[in-house]
């Protein structure tokens, strides 16, 4: 019976229809602007010595990991919760769960690509262009890094968003995701034990590390030989940081799929 | 009924006999396109859904549902709609009077089991065609249908047009639907059972809160009971994968993505519930077809978010109906809808049970439109122990005489609590409706 309905692969394209008709219809594309506002902010405050010297690079690469991180969530926390009672209901009626979030996870990585040129246009038009080629030019380089680290926060808030009953519990959860993701990425404050373990699961660690890699900051006059190691100018390293971060991709889409089956369990 | 069993002997209008096996519960009524009762016939004094015959304890029970001319027995006393009679072997049942009808109705015979063929009890009248015709049934789905615990199909000759046999059934059977709360559970309904045959409206009535939308819930197998729900011969829990495709549901709230436009949403639920097969054109013409029935094609290109209650409503049961469910519950579809549009829109119910769907609709204003439902479910809460229970099943016609009012609303007022406006005696007619349904011929 199953097998004389739509299948798996039309029903993704129903739902990533859906999605695109929302965003225009509820001018989605506003979001577009906050993000470009919210880098532009960053890059003014990190100053001039981002890209140029050890800690200021740092710092910089992390507020605009920070602000990454805020445009990622903030596309999709809700996504999900808001029509919860109407996909229990598709659901229901015969709607594939995995299809449901691989249409979401498909709409929003377009959304992701278009924010990350963004972002990636905004902040080197004002900070200029860091760093010596490693892989690819620091221009690619840096727009990868921006687009893995908003694309995996962007999943990360449609998994919470799979996870919570409505709007209200999502916009509660929200704020201790990031403050997890500005602690532990290991900048603020030194991570020793346990915490320095924790900070590997944290999609900030990673993307601060990868931007400063770019930047090639073990080549910079104030360069502290602490932290040599972490930020080791090699393709090996970069494309770690990369794989890190499209782990998290995969596994947040996994979880996604996992915690929305219990939809089924829904009570009125 | 053990070591025997029990056919009736069927005399169509036109005096043609023949026997149809009895197992569970079969109604009677009128052949007309999508009636599928049980067992029909092609008088004119016959109702719709004029009676019914079920098994209980030893023996089986006829029951006239609440029909216009009435069921005599042994061609004398006339049977009070509602109130199961006891059947016994030669029993003679007309449907309407003998005078009035020319003796359309049946005869109960009862006979040894491994006596088949056999008619043991004299014919009505004889049958101007001997030679076994072939019986016209429906082409059962499942063997078993047509021949329950290997009885034989009916083996004598038969009026073509008269038989319509097994057609499918909803049946439920719940004992109970109950939440956990906490460590405590609490009952919402319990023991309620119907039958709803194929082509049938069915109004649900009960008062706020009394359990409606969760009976349905049961029913349709989105939350559900400790029961057994039946369609065919089909259990709907066990293979509710299969099932929800033929199920249809208008929940009480819509649900309807607001930012989406009514066009996109109905094409969206042809791309997502129609066969796969389904050509594209065919879709469109399908989803211009529902816009055209709702009454929604100037609003086709309008986003959700703008549309009036009323209209919401009618998106919700068009992105219900464009699957062509078998089953289609409605919950309170009519809820912002003015009397003019209540009524059309009953109308196309009424229209779609007849193309042999099963409809059950929720309403909180039964009068307007009573008369294109054919029964009537209601619910009561009882006051001793805070659980839904079913107070009534049966037709219109019984539901007034049963609940000794003229009207549905009345009927809904003699079992809400005082504090709701009520008469507060919802125990005292689930009592009658157990007695009733224990049989009795009084
Ligand atoms: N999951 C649940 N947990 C606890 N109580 C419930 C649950 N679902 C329903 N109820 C209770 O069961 C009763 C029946 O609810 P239901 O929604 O079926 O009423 P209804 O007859 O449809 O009423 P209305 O006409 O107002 O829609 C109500 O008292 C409701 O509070
Ligand atoms: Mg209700």
């Amino acid at each position: 019976m199953n097998s004389r309905r739509i299948s798996p692969f039309h029903e993704i394209g129903v739902y990533i229809g859906k999605c695109f008709r929302i965003f225009i219809n509820e001018k989605g594309w506003m979001s577009f602007f906050g993000a470009l506002l919210i880098v532009f902010i960053i890059a003014q405050v990190s100053g001039e010595k981002t890209f140029a010297q050890f800690s200021a690079t740092r710092s910089g690469a992390f507020a605009i990991v920070c602000g990454c991180i805020w445009i990622g969530i903030f596309n999709s926390i809700q996504s999900v919760c808001r029509e919860r009672a109407i996909i229990k209901r598709e659901y229901r009626t015969g709607l594939r769960i995995p299809s449901y979030v691989l249409a979401h996870f498909f709409y929003e990585g377009i959304i992701c690509l278009i924010q990350s040129i963004l972002v990636t246009a905004m902040f080197i038009g004002i900070r200029g262009i860091p760093g010596a080629t490693l892989l690819f030019s620091p221009v690619i380089g840096l727009f990868i890094t921006f687009f893995l680290t908003i694309f995996a926060a962007d999943i990360l808030g449609v998994l919470i968003s799979c996870i919570v009953k409505n709007e209200t519990a999502a916009m509660t959860a929200m704020p201790f995701v990031l403050i997890i993701q500005i602690v532990m990425c290991g900048i603020i404050f030194k991570l020793d034990g346990i915490a320095a373990y924790v900070a590997n699961a944290t999609i900030s660690k990673w993307s601060v590390v990868s931007i400063c890699v770019i930047a090639n900051i073990n080549s910079m006059g104030d360069a502290l030989s602490d932290y040599k190691e972490d930020y080791l100018f090699t393709e090996r390293h970069l494309l770690m940081c990369w794989m890190m971060l499209a782990g998290f991709i995969l596994l947040y889409l996994a979880l996604s799929m996992i915690m929305l089956r219990m939809i089924d369990k829904d009570k009125r | 009924m053990m070591g025997r069993r029990a056919v009736l002997l069927i005399t169509d209008a036109v005096g043609h006999t023949y026997e149809y096996p009895l197992s569970g519960h079969s109604t009677l009524g009128r052949n007309t396109l999508g009636n599928n009762i049980d067992i029909g016939f092609n008088g004119g004094g016959v109702s719709r859904t004029h009676g019914d015959v079920f098994p209980h304890g030893d023996g089986y029970y006829y029951r006239d549902l609440g029909s216009r001319n009435g069921s005599y027995v042994n061609g004398a006393r006339r049977l009070n709609p509602m109130e199961p009679y006891g059947l016994t072997h030669g029993d003679m049942i007309t449907l309407g009077s003998a005078a009035a009808n020319g003796g359309v109705g049946f005869r109960f015979i009862t006979r040894a089991a491994n006596d088949v063929n056999r008619v043991s009890a004299p014919r009505m009248q004889p049958s101007p065609n001997p030679a076994p015709a072939a019986p016209r049934m429906q082409p059962s789905r499942n063997p078993a249908a047509a021949s329950p615990q290997g009885t034989p199909p009916p083996s004598h000759g038969s009026s073509p047009a008269s038989v319509n046999v097994r057609a499918p059934k909803l049946k439920v059977n719940i004992a109970e639907r109950t939440v956990q709360k906490g460590f405590k559970k609490i009952t919402l309904l319990k023991d309620i059972r119907l039958t709803i045959a194929q082509g049938e409206m069915v109004m649900v009535l009960g008062g706020s809160g009394a359990g409606k939308t969760t009976l349905m819930n049961a029913i349709m197998g989105y939350e559900r009971a400790t029961g057994r729900i039946v369609f065919g011969q089909t259990d709907i829990y066990k293979e509710y994968s299969t099932m929800k495709y033929r199920i249809g549901y208008v929940p009480q709230q819509d649900l309807l993505r607001a930012k989406d436009t009514v066009y996109d949403t109905l094409r969206n639920a042809a791309k997502m519930k129609m066969p796969a097969r389904t050509s594209e054109s065919e879709r469109r013409r399908r989803v211009l077809e529902v816009l055209k029935l709702l009454g929604l094609q100037r609003e086709s290109a309008a986003l959700v978010s703008k549309l009036s209650g009323g209209q919401r409503k009618r998106l919700s049961i068009a992105v219900e109906y464009i699957a062509d469910p078998s089953l289609f519950f409605l919950d309170e579809p009519d809820s912002g809808l003015d009397g003019a549009m209540s009524k059309s829109l009953t109308q196309q119910l009424r229209g779609i049970a007849d193309q042999g769907k099963i409809i059950m609709v929720i309403t909180h204003s039964p009068d307007r439109v009573s008369g294109l439902y054919d029964k009537a479910v209601i619910l009561a809460k009882s006051a001793v122990d805070n659980v839904g229970h079913l107070a009534y099943f049966g037709s219109i016609p019984g539901a007034f005489s049963f609940f000794e009012t003229n009207s549905l609303e009345g009927v809904v007022k003699r079992i809400n609590r005082a504090d709701e406006g009520g008469d507060g005696k919802s125990d005292f007619y689930i009592e009658k409706y157990k007695k009733l349904q224990r049989g009795g011929n009084e």
